[in-house]
């Protein structure tokens, strides 16, 4: 044993270049493993975080009355996990009206947000844009406010429901309710939560003195009864309520921890008021989808960075092959001194444990390094996850270099030296080929790949978001089996395709310059294979990796289009765009190519509420892009053509469509919300066409009618959105911010668009991971052809010393290095070529579901392709040049000394 | 001990040492070598291992430059020579016999000697009417392992590719380094008869490392050495 030690440690340091090499090929390896690592753990808790974060309401727990709503919410504060509960109340109002000294301004009926003192503290579904919130008085929804023309200081009326007595509030303040489909929803803990239409008119006040007006002409809703009607706005009482927000630090970790975490402390705070509070759970939902969203992306990060860090493994097989030879000898040595094969094999786990270790801290600090780089404000490091992060990079370091050290020198464990030396021998089929492995596993990926494509599956959560992939092991199968595949086939192929070449060039018997090289080639099959496949591999995997991330990257661009509406959107309070003429000021703000005016309103199919559109078709085709795939059965063109002829024309989504078995020119009834009186009214409308998306849709299911037919319906005082194309959208939406502050405006670009959905939690951010794993397939791919000339000028030293000893010329020997390098370097960016796209085609198409719309053809990320290449090219020239210098120098009275 | 060339002269050592390592590793090989040899001539060199044959042989052929010393090719330094000139040089006229084969593997015996003649054909004074390989090969007694890999071949059949190989470069100097010492005594009977055959029919000097009595008998001149020195010179019948 300690024999082994000695020999291992005096083997590392004997040869520092070779040492040397084996760490920084493993930490590279074990490097990108390891940021993937922190990356996907960085992400998760991200996630958690965000998701956590996007909640303005964690928990609503209805209860019967004002008293019990104060003490529940007491007692709730003092729980462990809480970080905040208050008593709270929602009411509707029939009317509110405004005396001005210009005359009396009404509104209809709308909706009460009661809040208990400090409530703004942690709960963050008001924001309040002026004045305050202050005992005796109320707050307005900005909407509101418009509606009545009320300002801070005046005095409005507020009529509980027709017959009671009005009542006179002065206005504290304007805010915007943030989150009113949350706040307003019915309650209900058993259905859990049910967001809502938030109501036309709503209005914040304090709890104190809502229980003094307001409330006491409401018959109350009693608890764990449905607090309201199925549809939003007809609540039918004051629906007492303790609202919650817990403590986000307590919940921490992934996404699925965070969603137990929460789920606990629910259950243990009403474990401790039985039958007093019930919650619905508005974070639980929100985590649960998390967790959906977190288990997809830890897939699509293991299916992106797994394959790339086995094969750049496999270069640290590629820098123990360059200590084969001295293995020998040590081998000899051991075995002269009697050394058993155990002790051989100790040997090679001592120098593998010195090696790991070095080469696993050192990765674990490049992963700390290369992450840190790319998230601002740090990955979020502790000691702990430092300590887990280094230990399991050692662990993977150790046994990387323990496979490939084991690997290389297997041939000195078993053979004699000189059967050992014999490194040319005819080549007998390998089991695999004979069995067609490579062409089976190519039909299983194609097989797979098919009935994926043609059933229409794809990697999509189960539709009751449990965090559970539907068919995953399919989804694991096509690509592993196609590189598996393509690497076997490239083995079989390889031998042959040089083979013919070298008879097509030299004939039988070469004697030419040429032939030589080829035929040397040729008959180096294991040299020259695993070059190849260490090198295509790792070029495919940075094709697969570009190629996949441009098109994932583009259409997250297309989704922020298609989610936002256009490159600048400015949302204007109701009639404002109308009355302060926004769309013509934006269009003269400078970088606005066109504008459109669009009314985003609702509006019942049957019982579903939809978003409806009113849209001005001779301008809409400008201001955003309308592509040929949102429409079905008719271009965009053609599709707002016929809308333009139709007045009460609407488009309708296909699931609509199909879920009501529309086809077009049929009479379409809908229900809208009139917004003179609050009410739901029925508009005849009739279908004009067919659409599956359309910008700043945020569902599928929606509607698109004509903006003039639909403002006469609605009576909303015109459109509340202004879509502008812009060439440069970041300045242009500050100008146009700029220029419409004044009119309460909101006002927002692609490029923010982008960045949420990258990042929310509904989509998963591969930028970040992408940008590292780019990064190391372009270091890795430079390292194995570098290592793969090294070696080669290592293993045949011996060779060109015996060729330099018969008069061959430098160049003539040098262009075994480089006609190798050269062969291996085509032969792996053909591979690369192929291999990555086929790989990303299947990943796309694999993962199409996730993409909205989906993506018509793949990206192709030109320059950074050229990148990954060039960095090959220019590594093997450099490699071989460096090569030419040393052979220059090869001591070749000792080489051909050794026998 | 014979003093330099007194006659025409193919190669020579003046003074020639060489040194490997460095500090206490320092090993000296060679000690102020004098060495001449005419063409046509066959020395063998002898002395016990580590006496610094195989250095003089390598030396001679332009492997290995002396550390002082000069070493002569045709009238020309080689030793000034850089490494590529040196192996211009070596295609041109010097060839080596190893005591094992050296052969290149991922060859077939046609290949190697092809190789070299190759090599041999891209030098200034390559000569018009070289043997092809296939004709040395047919030489040695190998036409039927035309086709075969170094592997595939037995110890004689490679050191017999060898010598083809050394023929394929048309050389005036023969540098054979214990030619036989990795063979059985029939088949190193059988190719130093070969290696007697063709110097008489090409008539290229010869200088072989031996410390085999047979194998020395064989030649014109025997020049001893002992730790790096030439201890002895004598010329036989």
């Amino acid at each position: 044993m300690s024999a082994g030690w000695r020999l291992a440690a005096a083997g590392l340091v004997r040869f520092p270049g070779r040492t040397i090499t084996r760490v920084l090929v493993l930490s590279a390896a074990v490097a990108l493993l390891g940021s993937m690592l922190l990356f996907v753990g960085h992400s998760l808790r991200t996630m958690a975080g965000s998701a956590a974060r996007s909640v303005a309401l964690d928990w609503q727990g209805p209860v019967s009355s004002y008293a019990q709503a104060r003490t529940v919410a007491a007692g709730v504060a003092t729980q462990p996990g809480i970080l905040q509960a208050t008593p709270a109340a929602t009411a509707p109002f029939a009317a509110a009206s405004h005396a001005a000294a210009t005359g009396t301004t009404d509104a209809g009926s709308g909706s009460i947000l009661a809040v208990g003192p400090g409530y703004l503290a942690q709960i963050h579904t008001v924001r309040i844009l002026q004045g305050s919130l202050r005992a005796g008085a109320v707050v307005l929804d900005q909407q509101l406010a418009a509606t009545l023309q009320a300002h801070v200081g005046d005095v409005v009326t507020f009529t509980a429901r027709p017959g009671t007595s009005p009542q006179r509030l002065p206005v504290s303040g304007v805010a915007l309710i943030t989150a009113p489909d949350l706040v307003f929803q019915p309650l209900n803990p058993l259905l859990g939560p049910a967001p809502a239409q938030p109501p036309a008119n709503a209005a914040i006040m304090p709890l104190q003195t809502f229980a003094t007006t307001i409330a006491p002409q409401l018959p109350a809703i009693a608890s764990g009864a449905t607090g309201a009607s199925a549809v939003p706005g007809a609540q039918a009482g004051v629906q007492w309520q303790v609202q919650v927000q817990v403590d986000p630090s307590r919940l921490g970790g992934t996404p699925a921890q965070a969603l137990t975490r929460a789920g606990q402390i629910a259950r243990r705070v009403e474990r401790t008021f039985p039958g007093q509070v019930q919650f619905v759970d508005n974070l639980s939902e929100s985590l649960n989808t998390a967790a959906s969203d977190a288990l997809y992306a830890e897939t699509l990060y293991i299916m992106l960075a797994v394959p790339g860090a086995l094969v750049a493994l496999g270069l640290a097989y590629l820098a123990a092959l360059g200590t084969v030879e001295r293995d020998r000898r040590d081998l000899a040595l051991l075995r002269a001194r009697g050394a058993a094969r155990n002790a051989l094999v100790a040997m090679a786990l001592f120098e593998s444990a010195a090696i790991g270790l070095v080469a696993g801290l050192l990765g674990a600090g490049m992963a700390f390094a290369a992450v840190s780089l790319i998230i601002k404000g740090g990955v979020g490091l502790t000691l702990t996850r430092a300590l887990v992060t280094g230990a399991i990079c050692v662990a993977l370091a150790f046994a990387g270099a323990a496979v490939a050290r084991l690997g290389a020198t297997r041939s000195a464990w078993q053979a004699s030296v000189s059967e050992g030396r014999r490194s040319v021998t005819r080549e007998v089929k390998p089991l695999w080929q004979r069995l067609y492995l490579d062409f089976a596993a190519l039909a299983v990926a194609g097989l797979i790949y098919w009935l994926t494509a043609s059933t229409g599956f794809s990697a999509v959560v189960n539709p009751d978001s449990n965090p559970t992939l539907s068919l995953s092991v399919y989804m694991f199968f096509a690509p592993a089996l196609l590189w598996l595949g393509a690497t076997l086939l490239v083995v079989r192929l390889r031998g042959r395709t040089l083979a013919w070449l070298a008879a097509r060039v030299a004939g039988e018997r070469v004697s030419s310059h040429g032939g030589f090289l080829l035929t040397s080639a040729s008959r180096r099959g294991p040299a020259l294979n695993r070059g190849l496949l260490v090198v295509g591999l790792l070029l495919a995997f940075g094709v697969n990796l570009g190629i996949f991330t441009a098109t994932y990257n583009r259409q997250a661009s297309v989704d922020a289009e298609l989610t936002l509406g256009a490159d600048v959107v400015t949302t204007a309070p109701p009639g404002v765009t109308a009355s302060h003429e926004l769309q013509r000021r934006i269009a003269h703000v400078p970088g606005v190519q066109a504008t459109t005016a669009v009314d985003h309103s609702y509006a019942y199919v049957g019982p579903d509420l939809q978003d409806t559109f009113g849209v001005d078709v001779a301008t809409i085709a400008g201001a955003t892009t309308l592509r040929n795939s949102y429409f079905i059965g008719a271009s965009a063109r053609q599709t707002l053509a016929r809308l333009k002829t139709m007045r009460d024309g609407v488009l309708v989504s296909k699931e609509t469509i199909g879920d009501y078995q529309l086809s077009i020119g049929n009479l379409l009834n809908l229900r809208v919300l009139d917004h003179r009186d609050g009410r739901f009214k029925v508009v005849s409308f009739h279908v004009a066409g067919i659409v599956q998306e359309f910008p700043s849709a945020p569902r599928d299911s929606f509607m698109v009618a004509n903006l003039a037919y639909l403002r006469e319906a609605d009576h909303t005082g015109g459109p509340n959105v202004v879509f502008a194309k812009a060439s440069d959208p970041t300045t242009t939406a500050r100008a146009v911010a700029a220029a419409t502050r004044a009119d309460g405006t909101i006002v927002r670009d692609i490029g923010e668009q982008v960045q949420q959905t990258v990042s929310s939690i509904t989509t998963v951010d591969l930028r970040g991971i992408s940008d590292i794993e780019e990064a190391f397939a372009l270091a890795l791919a430079a390292a194995a052809m570098a290592l793969f000339v090294a070696l080669a000028v290592i293993e045949r030293r011996h060779e060109f010393a015996t060729m330099a000893a018969v008069g061959a010329r430098l160049r003539s020997i040098t262009a075994f290095v480089w006609s190798e390098a050269a062969l291996v370097l085509i032969a792996g960016l053909l591979l690369a070529a192929a291999l990555g796209l086929l790989l990303a085609a299947m990943l796309v198409a694999m993962l199409q579901h996730v993409f909205d719309p989906p993506p018509e053809s793949l990206a192709i990320p030109w320059a950074y392709l050229g990148e990954l290449a060039g960095a090959a090219v220019l590594t093997t020239a450099l490699a071989t040049a460096i090569s030419a210098r040393r052979l220059r120098r090869l001591p070749l009275g000792e080489l051909l000394r050794e026998q | 001990m014979s003093s330099l060339a007194t006659h025409a002269e193919l190669a020579a050592c003046q003074r020639v040492s060489v040194t490997f390592g460095e500090g206490d590793g320092r090993v000296l090989a060679l000690s102020e070598v004098d060495f001449a040899l005419a063409p046509g001539e066959r020395v063998g060199l002898h002395g016990s291992s580590g006496s610094g044959k195989t250095t003089l042989l390598h030396v001679l052929g332009g492997l290995v430059v002396p550390s002082t010393g000069r070493v002569r090719w045709r009238g020309q330094a080689l030793s000034s020579l850089d490494a590529v000139a040196r192996g211009r040089a070596r295609a041109a006229g010097i060839a080596f016999v190893f005591q094992s084969a050296n052969l290149l593997p991922t060859f077939t015996a046609y290949e190697n000697v092809a190789f070299a003649a190759e090599a041999r054909a891209d030098t200034a004074d390559a000569p018009e009417d070289a043997p092809t390989a296939h004709d040395l090969l047919r030489l040695v007694g190998l036409e039927p392992k035309l086709d075969a890999l170094p592997a595939e071949l037995s110890g004689g059949e490679a050191q017999r590719v060898a010598i083809a190989r050394a023929l394929a470069q048309r050389p005036a100097l023969l540098l054979s380094d214990e030619p036989t010492g990795h063979l059985d005594s029939d088949t190193g009977a059988r190719v130093l008869d070969l290696i007697d055959a063709l110097q008489r029919e090409f008539g290229f000097a010869q200088v072989t490392a031996t410390h085999d009595p047979d194998v020395a008998s064989r030649l014109d001149r025997g020049v001893g050495l002992a730790d790096g020195r030439v201890v002895s010179d004598e010329r036989f019948a």
